[in-house]
């Protein structure tokens, strides 16, 4: 059923889960969670962290009635052949447009921070094609780049320590100065960040081992990048005194670009270079996820033979995405679907199976 | 004769159909006629006329193969002393066959043995009698180390499965021979140890080597062109070398070696990223020396490939990434330069890429020109001139400097043409661009495979246990297992040889 050169191990099941959660959202999120949540921001990741490993537990057990199939084989089993598979398309489009999202904001940070000058498309089609490099390749090669992509994220929180010489704790006190009501409100916001847990669903069959592991590896993975985001999150609140953070769309960077070491001036720059390793990562991540689904409709299971044409839809789906109205509407458009895909449609599958008793073998 | 070929060449596939089965006339001149035709009626073919139980013989030799004194001291001498018996008793050779085919006559004269033919019998006597022309052995002129063994592999195949035999005495060493080249005929030799190297590996080495099929096998690098997974990388993933102490060390690893004749190197496979960075220095030297000079070499690999790149893209895109004062007195050195960094810097690497080209072609006696060539002239003239900024030069020499420390030429080439890409996209893109291509680079390497064996083992996929021996080497004594890339049978290599420690504890 998967061909042993994609099996993947529960330790990499853990990274990619890494590595698809770590994605642009990291670098504006303090400056949203600090509108809301004021200094608490760093408990509502906590809470929204918590929340996504309530999903990750719904998730895991929808996809373990079915060990041997990713979700476009047991959708149709669940809910019949016609209405399964137009559920697929809907999935699929839900990580293509998850991608270009990802793509489009990617854009744009590097557009603001870096290249200033580069045109748009000439820095997208640089991305895609990379990206296209490693999508086509099998699960296990890019399981393997993931690992080791992650040594990144170290190298990032090791920089942004560097932000403590100045920090001021009285920043984010009084902690509930914005009420537990908009605390957890705000963990709504700080949810979507997190969101590329849901490979699960599609890489569950291709990981080794039992279940529990499987489910252990999924969580742990999002524990770390919980951490990874509150600590972010809690460095900038106690940088930036609530009075400048709403003037500070991307506070990490900014914060960053205020430090220098005796032969490096802007460490922000360093820091995007890294961020671009894992961005690129999570995009990866999202054009997997749809071209085994592409692949299993179109080319016999082939999910390569899906990768270019998948490339050249994220490239218009970034290029529209210039306005910031399209931006907003594509920021709500992810917000509708991750709820419906990610949250509600499996949960209400998982009951559905559970009550019809549908189990693959 | 035939038979005895292909017990030798086991796995010798599809060999030549011989045309026709000519057995032995019986008379010496139609015999003697054609075997000149069979040559062409070379010139080094020899005969000399002999009489042995009272009926006339020849010897046929070619006198470019044979041993002459050989022939002498072990065929003539004991024929002419006896005058009659049993001809393979009497000579006194080791390698002694006899054969009623007249075919195969000319095919045992060209690898170097001689025939007995006798007027009114339909049998010759092939013997052995090959001259063997070798030079000395003498340390591999580019694998030099300091410490250790100073001997290297030569041209003849024999004298390097000595030198290997010699270093691994050990049964399960095993030999194997198979024959390149449909004319050229060139002798391979597969080496793997039967306890420790993986089935499946030499099964599919096997197998490559047997689907080589071309007329000549000139190096081992039409070998390991033939059997590479990923020809068309840039990453040399067959492991070649001079040095039977880095052989030896690798077969003890449950690797294979190929040797062939008429070439001093052995191919090593399969092969991961960090062998290319490991010389029998770090082994000889202290652990912490060691560990410290493998650190720099892999750090010279970095340098190598992206230094040239980084300086483009902070010149070229963030200056103020560089502190002040630093970006002043860079600033007015390229402020002289009409180029942009990208020119500056290709016009650089290809002068020291025909730099380093022509340095190796000329005789040691004009090589003292290139130095003044190329360090004075070209050095120094360019900066003044105004064409090349003096930063660009540091960083092309540093560049060069750090892609010849690699103990492998294969990937200190490889290094440097990775800086091109690296530097163009740096051009392009900037830092972005430089970190696109290293993430284009680091999916190639995670792509590499060599039969089987991921290319970047260990790093990707990450097994924290060979990491004692990638990027830096920790004591003997702590490697008690043998690396996993390969899959050897067997991974324990090491003992508790330090056992002696524990006891001195409890002493008083």
């Amino acid at each position: 059923m998967i061909p042993e050169k994609s099996k993947i191990t529960q330790g990499q099941l853990m990274f990619f889960i890494i590595q698809s959660q770590v994605g642009v959202g990291i670098l504006t999120l303090p400056h949203k969670l600090q509108e809301s949540a004021k200094g608490a921001g760093w408990i509502s990741v906590l809470i929204a962290g918590l929340a996504v490993q309530v999903i990750i537990v719904i998730l895991w057990a929808l996809c373990r009635r079915f060990p041997s199939d990713t979700i476009y084989g047991f959708l149709p089993k669940i809910t019949g052949k016609f209405l399964g598979n137009l559920l697929c398309f809907l999935y699929i489009g839900y990580f293509l447009f998850s991608a270009g999202t990802v793509l489009a904001k990617f854009a744009d940070v590097v557009g603001r921070w870096v290249l200033l000058a580069t045109p748009r498309w000439a820095l997208l089609i640089l991305a895609l094609l990379t990206c296209m490099y490693l999508a086509k390749e099998n699960l296990r090669v890019i399981a393997r780049l993931f690992v080791i992509s992650s040594l990144t994220i170290i190298v990032m929180v090791a920089l942004s320590l560097c932000g403590y010489v100045n920090a001021n704790f009285s920043y984010i006190f009084p902690i509930t100065e914005a009420g537990w009501g908009n605390i957890i409100k705000s963990a709504n916001e700080a949810l979507f960040p997190l969101v590329g847990y849901e490979a699960i669903l599609v890489l569950y069959p291709f990981v080794e081992g039992k279940s529990g592991g499987k489910l252990k590896a999924a969580s742990l993975g999002n524990m770390m990048i919980t951490l990874f985001y509150t600590f972010e999150v809690f460095t900038s609140l106690v940088i930036f005194s609530p009075a400048v953070m709403p003037a500070v769309s991307e506070p990490l960077l900014y914060m960053l670009k205020g430090f220098s070491f005796q032969i490096i001036q802007r460490i922000d720059l360093i820091f995007l270079s890294l961020w671009v390793f894992v961005v690129s990562n999570a995009m990866v991540s999202w054009i997997y996820m749809a071209t085994v689904g592409l692949g299993r409709f179109f080319h016999r299971g082939e999910h390569k033979k899906a990768v270019p044409y998948t490339i050249c839809i994220l490239f218009i789906l970034a290029m529209i995405a210039q306005e910031p109205s399209v931006t907003d509407f594509y920021d709500q458009a992810i917000k509708v679907s991750h709820y419906t895909f990610v949250v509600g449609l499996p949960l209400i599958l998982l009951c559905f199976a559970y009550f019809m008793r549908k189990r693959g073998t | 004769m035939k038979d005895v070929l292909s017990k030798f060449f086991s796995n010798n596939r599809a060999e030549e159909k011989p045309q026709m089965k000519i057995s032995v006339y019986s008379s010496l001149d139609q015999n003697m006629e054609y075997i000149k035709n069979q040559l062409f009626h070379a010139s080094d073919l020899k005969w000399r006329s002999i009489s042995f139980n009272q009926s006339k013989g020849l010897i046929v030799f070619l006198e470019s193969l044979a041993d002459l004194q050989k022939i002498q001291q072990e065929i003539i001498k004991p024929l002419e002393g006896k005058s009659h018996g049993n001809v393979d008793k009497v000579v006194t050779s080791v390698d002694i066959t006899k054969s009623s085919v007249l075919s195969e006559v000319p095919y045992a004269l060209i690898q170097g043995n001689c025939v007995l033919l006798f007027e009114g019998s339909t049998e010759v006597f092939i013997v052995d009698v090959a001259a063997v022309n070798i030079r000395n052995i003498s340390e591999p002129v580019n694998e030099g180390v300091i410490r250790g063994a100073h001997d290297g592999f030569i041209e003849h195949l024999m004298t390097n499965l000595y030198l290997v035999r010699k270093r691994v005495e050990n049964p399960n060493l095993v030999v194997r021979y198979y024959q390149t080249g449909k004319e050229t005929k060139t002798k391979l030799a597969l080496l793997y140890m039967q306890d420790l190297a993986n089935p499946d590996l030499i099964k599919e080495v096997d197998q490559r080597i047997a689907s080589i099929s071309l007329d000549m096998t000139l190096a081992p690098g039409f070998i390991a062109e033939m059997m590479e997974d990923n020809p068309s990388s840039i990453f040399p993933q067959i492991l070649l070398t001079e040095r039977p102490d880095r052989t030896a060390a690798h077969l003890m690893e449950g690797r294979v070696v190929i040797l062939a004749d008429g070439d001093p190197s052995a191919l090593i496979l399969p092969v991961t990223f960090f062998a290319f960075y490991q010389s029998p220095d770090d082994y000889h030297s202290r652990w912490i020396a060691g560990s410290f000079v493998r650190l720099i070499r892999l750090v010279s690999f970095i340098i190598a490939s992206l230094i040239p790149a980084l300086y483009i893209a902070v010149i070229g895109f963030h200056p103020e990434i560089l502190p002040e004062n630093l970006i002043f007195s860079v600033k007015s050195s390229i402020d002289k330069v009409p180029f942009p960094p990208i020119v500056e810097a290709l016009i650089m690497q290809i002068t020291l890429e025909v730099l380093r080209e022509a340095g190796v072609r000329l005789p040691s006696r004009v090589g003292q020109t290139i130095g003044i060539v190329g360090g004075l002239v070209i050095g120094e003239s360019v900066v003044r001139a105004g064409l090349i900024s003096y930063p660009m030069v540091i960083v092309v020499a540093l560049t060069a400097i750090s892609s010849f420390v690699a103990p492998s030429n294969e990937i200190s080439t490889a290094t440097r043409i990775l800086g091109f890409p690296l530097m163009i996209l740096a051009a392009l893109f900037g830092l972005i661009g430089i970190t696109f291509g290293m993430l284009f680079i680091l999916i190639h390497l995670c792509k590499l495979e060599c039969l089987g064996t991921p290319y970047f083992a260990p790093v990707m996929p990450l097994r924290m246990k060979d990491m004692k021996d990638t990027f830096v080497r920790f004591p003997i004594w702590s490697l008690n297992q043998r690396p996993h890339d390969p899959h050897p049978q067997k991974y324990v290599q090491e003992r508790n040889s330090r056992g002696w420690e524990q006891d001195d504890s409890g002493k008083e």
